[in-house]
């Protein structure tokens, strides 16, 4: 990715910039770009390298979202929330270089690649908007939120590597690659759940599948949940919830909606004429 | 779902057939009713460092 940016006509300041966004994932598994390259191995049995460079694109498209989406939460522990607006210009940049690249390449299949590319970031943002809104307080809506927020951008990465090999959608891809999101955006939100800080989702007054469920099982958590969501109070016991979340099956709730993620996905991915070794790495994700 | 839990949690001899395999659960699919098995299989807690 960096060799991408050091080789486009931007001055000295833009290129640091954006290399030093890039170091601050770099410890990152970049499951996104793997996904893209598997698919296109798997599909084609090629190795060529120019994926390689579609798989940068994916995650040039990753880190455009991820900044954003820190942006949008405040959350102050990233280099970019230090200058928001140079962050939210290089941030559009990315998308943009993100698309040059695959329009760029020679693949026969780029611009069905670029269709998909628009269409499931333009999920995902969609999704992002609703989460934004945090209006999703029932199972089925916050579930269909996740999907397009967080599924979107996993079914990006695997679809674009699919389409660039086979020329064609493959909805299985698409269905999988979706339960893959929503699964690691459930295990974010029990993760949001855990540390009571400045982070903690409850205390920042966001909607997760376990504060849903204390909403729904707890008439008594529940009013004490829409006083301080609604502004009325200004503290929650953190006792309280915690003991709440464990004791209450909100926890077990949400894993158990992550298992039938889990099992559809791992389904999905058996049927699909991978190695052991893809099948395998897709099923990790899962976890 | 979340009323099957919610359900679960406050019969936990209901819960103990269930993970036996000495009954089943009505109105929730056979993948369903493993995933609730599968959550209550594993420890959530780990003492002083909250859950897993």
């Amino acid at each position: 990715m960096k060799a991408i940016i050091l080789s486009e006509d931007f001055d000295k300041s833009f290129k640091y910039t954006v290399i030093n966004y890039i170091n601050v994932k770099q410890d990152s598994p970049m499951i996104f770009g793997h996904l893209c390259i598997i698919h296109y191995q798997e599909f084609t049995h090629s190795d060529c390298s120019d994926i390689i460079t579609i798989a940068a694109a994916v995650e040039l498209i990753i880190l455009s979202a991820d900044i954003l989406d820190d942006l949008q939460d405040n959350d102050s522990d990233y280099l970019w929330c230090e200058e928001p607006y140079i962050a939210m210009n290089i941030a559009s940049a990315l998308i943009f270089l993100a698309i040059k690249l695959v329009n760029g390449s020679t693949f026969i299949h780029k611009q069905k690649a670029l269709d998909i590319l628009n269409d499931f970031a333009l999920k995902s943002i969609h999704g992002q908007h609703q989460d934004l809104l945090n209006n999703n307080r029932c199972e089925k809506s916050y579930l269909k939120m996740i999907s397009l927020k967080s599924g979107s951008l996993t079914s990006l990465s695997s679809l674009v590597g699919t389409m660039l090999a086979l020329g064609i959608h493959e909805p299985r891809v698409a269905e999988y690659s979706n339960d893959i999101g929503v699964i690691q955006q459930i295990n974010n939100d029990i993760m949001g759940l855990k540390i009571w800080n400045k982070k903690n989702d409850l205390l920042n007054k966001k909607i997760s599948l376990p504060i849903i469920y204390l909403s729904e099982n707890s008439e008594e958590l529940s009013k004490i949940l829409k006083d301080y969501y609604s502004g009325v109070t200004a503290h929650l016991d953190k006792q309280v919830f915690q003991d709440a979340f464990i004791n209450s099956g909100a926890i077990h709730y949400a894993y158990a909606l992550k298992y039938t993620f889990k099992y559809r996905a791992s389904h999905l991915v058996e049927t699909m004429p991978f190695s052991e070794d893809s099948q395998k790495y897709l099923k990790t994700l899962m976890e | 779902m979340s009323k099957m839990i919610q359900y679960l949690m406050e019969n936990p001899n209901i819960l103990k057939l269930l993970k036996e395999r000495k009954l089943s659960l009505i109105g929730v699919s056979a993948v369903e009713q493993q995933a609730i098995i599968e959550s209550f299989n594993e420890p959530i807690y780990i003492k002083n460092n909250g859950w897993r």
